[in-house]
């Protein structure tokens, strides 16, 4: 057996020496070098047309066993361009081929064993003209033969290798340019009938690629490896996975950074039908650094572009995507942000693609453990995650949208969280959302004005449904959105003066309002409501309001085309208002009505309708003010080109209100308003109805004030119709509530004083100026009174009737009628106020059988004008006419004074005085015998200036008759003659009183009116003076209304 | 007998001196000052006066009617806020072109012409 193996191996043996023998001797004897060299050589011309270089070439056996090989040495071909970077367009160092002959030549299989290039470099250059140095090859002018049936059943490429390829390529007009160091192939290719099995293999070192036109776009790869094993089945399908890894890729762009130091892999199964370019792609990986994106699907490309692609990635953290994100497009879209968290994105592209349809495309997304820091925001958010899913349809686009599953993030102490849905997502935008919060608000700090500060907690829910554009342009009539918003423990402070605070408020709105105004589209319905909101503002005002419901209606208040116009609702259970500066507090209770403020064209209208239970009001101690129902309708129309407050406001107002009381401290007694109904617009101001108890005292006032703007125009009078009515009114109760009522007479008088030393100190300075009551211009204003009882003095008055006329700078009291158990009277009054240093005041007096004594009582300065009245007691008939014009101080100029006076009585009793015991003593009379009552007097006087003259009257007493006449003047000196006409003495004699009326002096003289009341024997003298007398009497009483009630003679 | 003869002829003489005196109203006319105060005489029997010491100029004067009979110069004032008239009588002792002098209640008036 040992032997038998023994021959076997010598005879293997020997026929390997042999065969090893006959290879060598081929290879070095046969085609050697010098012989294959030539023969390739002159083949290359067939096939380039450069100039070629080739070293050698030599048969490979050993080194390609068990196939023979061609190598060829240092192959070149070289066709100089200019600019090119080298005339080498392309070098081998080495490159061996191995084909398998006996496969060919046994079963017509073309199989290369082996392809081996090293060390090969490549210089492409195109240059400016389009030309390129590569176009060296001979181009196949052979008709191709496709009638042929394939050379071989086979194709194997086995082992194809290169080594260190390198390779520069230069595109001129292309702006171009690119280079690749070191790439190294391995390839397997065996094609077997139409099945073809591949797997490749390339690394490379250094990859770059620049493109020098406007874009600028330089791109580097640090190294390349790439694997490909797959197989292609009938030429059609390809089914394999492509790897690839790209390390250190760099890109920028006109200078911008696109890509820095990336690291890209793709993990990629597929399955290619080539026919039908149908791709399935199964959890194929696409990865930059640590983030992968996930695809699976497949695609189809016929006439349709069919495609089921999804997509997943991992969860990316923004803090290692973002750097990866180009600066400029960070500092375009997230400049000032500072956004972390975690992300994650999935979704699908599912649908056909052509010219007029594209697939629909769905996402999901969702962003975790967020937190966003915008500089200057003063929010750093934090805790913000969303899930949001995406629907996008570009066949028709309005099917497109979004749903925000979840959003929620926290500030400071602050959450929000909002969910929705964004509808018609590639065009017009529309949202449907609905948010809620629960802020802290001095997490709003920033966002507050810093004049404001303000504490507490706002719970909101805010449901909005609107489109995009809509909601970027604040386009309020085409937004849908309410909202209720709940302060707790809200304070807030304005300027360290304002105060506001309460334990709860509560705040909602409607978009569009669900109310309609009557003058103008309400488009934004605000409610606010609290048990208790306090407002202050320090040393100036405290207010409590319980229970306020407000509605406040607003319109577009974006369209600055239009004035703003408000609509409010209110209503509170009370309103209390302290002023503390000027010690005023009001109370108001159940405040409740409405206000509104509409512009109409460059005027703007109000409207004010308020009804409260009632108020109470103080100002310090010296007013205390309550009332029942007020009722206030009230309408405005401010128009700021006129200039009086009147006309600028254009006012329309009813006011009714009941049960109203004024108490003030300098007054004993209340002032009780019981009722007042008026109305005002700027026409008229009209008091329909009013009920006022002063004191004793009560009246109702009612009337019409007419052209109250006509007036204000200087167009029209003012004209005023008013009538007051009273049972009874106690006239020194009401002059005495009125004295004194802004008398600056203590002031001026120590202004004067002021004056008076600073003028010793300055001669310049000012002198007060005195304010006298001026009667309005323009003006014809009538009260007719009706005053059933009034209590003047100590007398009881009755049936006061008359008219107080405001005419145009007049004032007149006019004819005012009553009588009282004194008399029956009449009044005339007339005040004028040309200028402040020239006023005229006037009266016309009558009084009707009323008793001396109540007359003086009455009207105590009558004594100064007729001082000898006093000696008489009983009734008389009494008419005083005074005139005179004042100086602004109310003084009387004296040079103006006029006067007339005129009394008749009967049966008057001479009072028995000091002066009438003198004057009967000097007279010669009786008393013991003579009874003093005198018949009858009718006296006339006239006052001019400063003088009173006495006209001549008789006085029958008794048995005696004397004549009185005279004059004084106003600082009370006087002459005065007594003529004793009858008596029974037998001589007529006289008697002179002259003197001061304290001081009289009495001088017996002779009888000077004798004749005078003997008008048979009167003189011209008496005749003049009964002249003059009957002119006063006569005249002075035409002015008497009622002249049934004179005395008849 | 005699000297009651030459009493009664020295009154009549007496009396005769102490008749009624004429003035010509038409030197009347015109305006007159006595100090501050004015008086002004129209033809037409009205008139007017002032005293600028009480800040009253012409223009604010108050109106009178008036009429001279003899010696008697009477003047009756309207008052406007009453139907009385106030009448004013004085006693004409000069009145020449440049003079005008009366008495009233005792106390004389001296105006010149103004």
């Amino acid at each position: 057996m040992k032997k038998a193996l023994k021959i076997i191996g010598i005879s293997l043996g020997s026929v390997l020496g042999l065969s090893v023998a006959a290879v060598c001797i081929v290879i070095w004897f046969v085609f050697t070098p010098a012989k294959l060299t030539p023969i390739v050589k002159s083949y290359i011309p067939a096939f380039v047309t450069c100039q070629t270089e080739l070293d050698t070439v030599d048969l490979t056996f050993f080194s390609t066993f068990p196939h023979f090989g061609l190598r060829l040495h240092n192959v070149a071909l070289i066709n100089p361009m200019e600019g090119a970077p080298s005339d080498t367009v392309a070098y081998v160092e080495e490159l061996v081929a191995t084909v398998d002959v006996d496969e060919y030549l046994s079963n017509a299989n073309v199989v290369i064993n082996g392809c081996y290039l090293s060390n090969v470099k490549a210089n492409i250059y195109v240059n400016a003209d389009s030309v390129a140095n590569y176009d060296v090859f001979v181009s196949d002018t052979t008709a191709e033969d496709t009638s042929s049936t394939s050379a071989f059943n086979k194709l194997a490429i086995k082992d194809v290798k290169v080594e260190n390829l390198s390779a520069t390529y230069i595109d001129v007009p292309g702006n171009m340019n690119a280079s690749v160091s070191n790439i190294n192939l391995n390839a397997n290719v065996e094609m077997e009938g139409d099945d073809i099995d591949a797997d490749l293999k390339m690394t490379s070192d250094a990859i770059a690629f620049a493109l020098t036109d406007s874009t600028q776009l330089n791109v580097s790869v640090g190294a390349l490896d790439t694997k490909f094993e797959g197989e292609i089945d009938d030429y059609n399908f390809v089914k394999g996975t492509l790897n690839l890894f790209l390390d250190n890729v760099s890109a920028d762009m006109a200078g911008s950074k696109y890509a820095d130091s990336l690291k890209i892999q793709t993990h990629v199964p597929l399955e290619v039908t080539l026919d039908t370019l149908k791709v399935a792609l199964k959890d194929a990986l696409v990865g930059i650094n640590e983030h992968q994106i996930s695809l699976s699907g497949d695609a189809e490309i016929d006439d349709d572009i069919r495609m089921d692609m999804h997509f997943s990635t991992n969860n990316i953290a923004l803090s290692s995507l973002l750097p990866l994100v180009p600066k400029d497009i960070i500092k375009d879209y997230l400049d000032g942000i500072d956004i972390n968290g975690v992300i994650q994105l999935s979704g699908a592209a599912q649908g056909i693609m052509n010219d007029s349809l594209m697939p629909l495309i769905t996402a999901d997304a969702t962003y975790s453990n967020g937190s966003i820091v915008v500089d200057g925001l003063g929010h750093d958010l934090y805790d913000v995650s969303t899930t949001v899913h995406a629907n996008v349809d570009l066949n028709e686009e309005k099917n497109s949208y979004a749903t925000i599953t979840s959003l929620s993030a926290k500030t400071g102490k602050s959450s929000v969280s909002a969910s929705g849905k964004i509808s018609d997502l590639l065009n017009d935008i529309a949202v449907d959302i609905k948010a809620n919060a629960r802020v802290w608000l001095l997490d709003l700090k920033n966002d507050i004005p810093s004049e404001v500060f303000a504490t507490g907690w706002a719970d909101a829910v805010v449901f909005a449904k609107c489109k995009l554009d809509d909601l970027t342009d604040v386009n309020l009539n085409k937004i849908k959105a309410n909202g209720d918003v709940v302060l707790t423990d809200f304070e807030a402070i304005y300027e360290d003066s304002t105060f506001v605070n309460t334990d709860k408020i509560a705040i909602n709105f409607t978009l569009p309002s669900t109310h309609t105004a009557q003058n103008f589209k309400e488009v934004i319905d605000v409610g606010v409501s609290s048990e208790l909101l306090k407002l202050s503002m320090t040393d100036f005002m405290n207010t409590t309001v319980e229970n306020p419901v407000i509605r406040v209606g607003l319109p577009d208040v974006m369209d600055t085309t239009k004035d703003l116009s408000v609509a409010c609702d209110f209503k509170m259970k009370n309103l209390a208002v302290d002023l503390v500066a000027d010690t005023i507090n009001a109370q108001i209770r159940n405040p409740h009505g409405s206000v509104s403020m509409v512009p109409k064209g460059k005027k703007t209208g109000y409207t004010c309708l308020m009804n409260c239970d009632s108020v109470y009001a103080n100002v310090a101690s010296d007013v205390a003010a309550r009332t029942g129902t007020i009722f206030v309708d009230a309408k405005a129309e401010y128009d700021s080109t006129y200039e009086d407050v009147l006309q600028q406001w254009n006012p329309d107002v009813k006011l009714n209100f009941n049960q109203g009381q004024i108490a003030l401290s300098a007054i004993d007694f209340p002032i009780k308003i019981a009722k007042i109904k008026c109305d005002m617009n700027k026409n008229r101001f009209k008091i329909d109805q009013s009920k006022v108890i002063v004191g004793n005292s009560d009246f109702q006032l009612t009337g019409i004030i007419n052209n109250i703007v006509d007036y204000l125009n200087g167009e029209d009078i003012l004209k005023g119709d008013l009538q007051f009515t009273s049972d009874y009114t106690d006239v020194m109760e009401l002059m005495e509530m009125v004295s004194g009522m802004g008398d600056t007479t203590e002031v001026a008088t120590d202004e004067a004083q002021a004056t008076t030393v600073a003028a010793s100190a300055d001669s310049s300075a000012a002198v007060e100026e005195d304010n006298p009551f001026m009667v309005p211009l323009g003006v014809d204003i009538v009260m007719n009174t009706d005053i059933k009882k009034a209590l003047a003095g100590k007398k009881i008055i009755e049936h006061v009737g008359g008219s107080l006329t405001i005419r145009d700078g007049v004032l007149v009291l006019e004819e005012m009628g009553f009588t009282c158990d004194a008399a029956q009277m009449q009044l005339t009054a007339m005040y004028r106020s040309a200028r402040k240093n020239h006023l005229f005041a006037g009266f016309d007096f009558h009084l009707i059988d009323i008793s001396i004594a109540d007359l003086i009582d009455m009207i105590p300065d009558i004594d100064t004008i007729v001082p000898m009245l006093k000696s008489f007691s009983g009734k008389a008939e009494f008419h005083l006419a005074a005139e005179t014009y004042l100086k602004s101080n109310y003084d009387p100029k004296f040079s103006t004074l006029r006067g007339a006076a005129a009394i008749k009585g009967r049966d008057l009793v001479l009072m028995d005085n000091e002066t009438y015991q003198k004057i009967s003593k000097l007279l010669l009379f009786n008393k013991k015998k003579t009874k003093n009552v005198v018949d009858s007097i009718d006296v006339e006087m006239g006052v001019f200036r400063n003088q009173v003259d006495l006209y001549p009257f008789v006085v029958s007493m008794d048995k005696y008759q004397a004549v009185l006449s005279g004059y004084h003047n106003l600082d009370m000196s006087c002459r005065y003659h007594i003529s004793l006409t009858k008596s029974p003495l037998p001589i007529k004699l006289g008697l002179n009183l002259f003197g001061t009326l304290d001081d009289l002096k009495y001088k017996v003289g002779r009888c000077e009116y004798k004749k005078t009341f003997k008008p048979q024997k009167q003189g011209k003298v008496d005749e003049t003076v009964m002249h003059l007398k009957q002119t006063i009497s006569s005249s002075i009483r035409a002015g008497v209304k009622n002249q049934d009630a004179l005395i008849k003679e | 007998m005699k000297k009651i003869i030459s009493l009664l002829f020295l009154s009549f003489i007496l009396f005769a001196g102490c008749g009624k005196k004429e003035f010509d109203e038409t030197l009347l006319y015109g305006k007159w000052k006595c100090g501050t105060l004015y008086e002004k005489y129209v033809s037409s029997g009205t008139g007017y006066t002032w005293d600028t010491a009480d800040d009253v100029d012409e223009s604010e004067a108050q109106s009178f009617t008036w009429e001279l009979d003899g010696e008697k110069l009477t003047q009756y004032h309207q008052m406007e806020a009453s139907s009385a008239v106030v009448p004013k009588q004085y006693t004409v002792t000069t009145l020449t072109e440049t003079t005008l002098s009366y008495t009233s209640n005792g106390k004389t008036y001296t105006f010149t012409k103004q």
